[in-house]
């Protein structure tokens, strides 16, 4: 009698639990609306990595790179031969090269990686993300899919519903942005599929296929997952680094006699 | 091409139809008194502000001193206000004093009048029977000549010398209040729950203004363009913004500066866009000014400023050049 | 009379909002007249950038860029970065840059047989046809 019960309740545990099902916007789709962030180190290194120092040995401990798991599926960025130089030449001069360094916009996919919240508004007709880091932001068309004009920062994007997983699929981006602050870097020919799935109420998995046929030799991916902020009055704030680069950018065209302007003009 | 020419005369049509139709018959019109139209709503019951809208605006802030306490034209006199902006003058003129030192800003599409106008019958988009910005305090008169006479002859000393917007730090038009900026006038409304999102084109900022009652950030926290919070009046979107940043100074004002809009969809293509400003650091007393926003075709393409941004180290290599000229005189 | 009235005293104060003081950039003192081919253009912003190569007199080429608006209104028109490919010729004549360098802003701009660029000129409605699309 009591192995029957157990096997009974063997089965019922091992049968397949129902996926998590996300609360529903009025149109059916999954609600996505939040403020989300990651809780990895994949902004300093999208490979497995151990500490190590950062590029300036003045900001000691703070500066240092801190250990990863990483996020890269198979582990390895296949980089064709060249550009596995260039990604080391690029990790050699990361204080001068990294774009965020200069608060340029991150890009896609680091934009959802960076360490800062982003937030999703989802309406029935539009999709919005906006990201407290330089304050980027993405449109998302949800409607037909349309094409690239041009290059941008934060690419071009079309957005379809597969289920509950909204799909994202980027073109357009620039080459000028990159994936870390490793040098992970990539071509104008960069083509990115996005796809976000609600996994619990407190978090969404989100995957990124990266293709680019100049820079690797195969499409490669990441994954990782998405946190829900749930702090009390949690809310995107104003991240305008601009002025904290121009120093860097624009000291020496500072006039020679003159002390650092510090009368904001409007 | 075909589809480029065919925007292109689209464009000119929509200007056209402005002056062929008399004032009064263009949804966009604002008169005396309107007939409340019946908004669409999001599932949570509020009026759909959504979409894509456009604030260019051909009308001045403040009312030309000859009108006196005129706050609206006749139809007639509006018609023959935007005939003048529209055919006689040119992007040249608009440019005034620029116009000198730079490029034709039509052959870019970037002239005013080729943007989608909501087209006004006031006299000033400052309301009410005086229509200009009240006087300033004695404090702000002294703290703005101060802050000029320190300026003066450094200007283009550095980066932090030039004005934020030429640093790509904020548009002075993006406020809050949301002003007319020249060209790219455009901003992106996203409702969802418990937020509204404006997103401005200029310089890509998106404004998200919770809706869920919650107090304004510590006074510890500023902001270029302050902290908004949002409610509901019946059908208008009231937004609330504090804690800006000294660094903000919209025409002057400082970090106390209180700004609360108004947004009320008036019709199909038109909402009723309405904004309070408030500095008593600044100015005597708060004024008010209102505008149309004129729905438009999306999407909203990407402004990014400071990542091409040639022209701030170009304007400080060409002062250090003619320094350097100077002296070797 | 009441309308001429207005008419006459009618200031125009609608907001002139360019990025930056083209004036501190470029040298009213430094006119140039060039005739160059396309390269490539940057469809950026704050301003897009036009690059063109310009064979002196001496046979010498140099390159250039030149200074042009924001492109999104013309993006929003459907304009994409084919209207001007490389290969194109076009002729300006504007301001050098204040420091010497070979960057330039274009008061006239238009392509060699006399097209206007991306649109027309100022009177509204005029349109140009633009190459390439």
């Amino acid at each position: 009698m009591a192995s029957f019960a157990g096997m009974f309740w063997l089965a019922a545990s091992l049968a397949a639990q129902p996926a998590y099902r996300a609360p529903r916007m009025p149109d059916g789709h999954a609600d996505l609306n939040g403020i989300w962030q990651v809780l990895n180190t994949a902004n300093w290194d999208l490979e497995p990595h151990g500490p190590g120092p950062g590029p300036l040995f003045q900001l000691g401990a703070q500066g240092a790179v801190p250990p990863g798991l990483g996020v890269v599926e198979g582990d390895h960025i296949p980089y064709l031969p060249e550009a596995a130089a260039k990604k080391k030449e690029n990790f050699a001069h990361r204080l001068e090269l990294d774009p965020e360094v200069r608060c340029y916009l991150p890009g896609v996919p680091r934009a959802t990686y960076m360490p800062y919240p982003f937030q999703v508004v989802q309406s029935e007709k539009y999709l919005l993300f906006a990201y407290q880091y330089a304050g980027a932001t993405r449109n998302i068309n949800m409607t037909s899919a349309k094409k690239a004009p041009i290059d941008s920062w934060m690419g071009w994007s079309n957005g379809r519903w597969d289920g509950d997983t909204l799909v994202i699929d980027v073109t357009g981006l620039n080459d000028e942005t990159w994936f870390d602050r490793a040098g992970d870097f990539h071509s104008d020919a960069l083509h990115v599929v996005e796809r976000y799935t609600p996994r619990s109420p407190e978090t969404m998995q989100y995957e990124a296929t990266i293709e680019d046929p100049k820079t690797f030799s195969r499409p490669w991916k990441i994954s990782m997952l998405l946190y829900r902020v749930q702090d009390t009055n949690a809310q995107l704030l104003e991240f305008k680094c601009v002025e904290f680069v121009e120093e860097l950018m624009y000291g020496h065209l500072r006039k020679k006699e003159s002390k650092a302007g510090n009368k904001e003009a409007k | 091409m075909i589809r480029a020419i065919f925007a292109a005369t689209a464009c000119v049509l929509a200007i056209g139809s402005a002056q062929a139709q008399p004032a009064a018959q263009a949804p966009a019109r604002l008169a005396a008194s309107e007939k409340p139209w019946v908004s669409p709503r999001t599932p949570d019951g509020h009026p759909d502000l959504q979409g894509f809208w456009s604030n260019a605006s051909i009308t001045p802030l403040q009312r030309p001193p000859e009108l006196g306490s005129k706050e609206f034209y006749t139809a007639e006199e509006a018609a023959a206000v935007d005939k003048k902006e529209f055919t006689e003058r040119t992007s040249w003129d608009r440019l005034g004093n620029q116009a000198r030192v730079h490029y034709d800003m039509s052959q870019f599409g970037l002239d005013v009048i080729q943007a989608k106008v909501a087209l006004s019958r006031r006299t000033s988009l400052i309301i009410g029977p005086e229509g200009r910005i009240p006087p300033v305090t004695p404090e702000a008169q002294k703290r703005l000549a101060d802050r000029a006479a320190a300026r003066r002859g450094h200007e283009f000393d550095s980066a932090q010398d030039r004005p934020i917007q030429e640093r790509c730090i904020v548009w002075a038009a993006e406020g809050p209040p949301m002003m007319s900026s020249g060209y790219n006038s455009n901003l992106q409304i996203v409702q969802g729950p418990g937020y509204v999102s404006v997103m401005e084109e200029m310089i890509h900022d998106a404004r998200m203004i919770p809706t869920d009652g919650r107090p304004h950030l510590p006074s510890g926290i500023r902001q270029y363009l302050g902290d908004s919070r949002g409610h509901w009046e019946g059908d208008t979107l009231v937004v609330d913004t504090t804690n800006f940043t000294e660094k903000t100074s919209f025409m002057g004002s400082t970090s106390s500066l209180h700004v609360l809009e108004r947004f009320t969809r008036i019709d199909n293509d038109t909402i009723l866009y309405e904004f309070t400003v408030d500095d008593p650091a600044t100015w005597t007393k708060p004024w008010t000014a209102q505008m149309p926003l004129s729905k438009i075709e999306g999407p909203i393409f990407e402004y990014a400023c400071h990542e091409g941004n040639l022209g701030l180290p170009n304007t400080l290599s060409g002062a250090r050049a003619a320094e350097e000229a100077k002296a070797a005189k | 009379m009441r309308r001429a009235l207005f008419l006459a005293l009618l200031l125009s104060r609608v907001p002139v909002n360019a990025h930056h003081a083209f004036a501190a950039e470029f040298d009213i003192n430094r006119p140039i007249k060039l005739r160059g081919t396309v390269t490539k253009m940057d469809w950026i912003n704050p301003h897009s950038w036009i690059h063109i190569d310009v064979k002196g007199p001496d046979g010498k080429v140099t390159s250039w860029m030149i200074e042009g608006g924001s492109p999104n209104v013309l993006l929003r028109m459907g304009f994409t970065k084919e209207a001007l490919p490389p290969g194109a010729e076009i002729v300006l004549e504007g301001f050098q840059a204040k420091d010497g360098s070979n960057r330039g802003v274009g008061k006239t701009l238009s392509f060699a047989d006399g097209r206007k660029l991306f649109l027309g000129s100022s009177a509204p409605g005029a349109n140009g046809e633009p190459d390439g699309k």
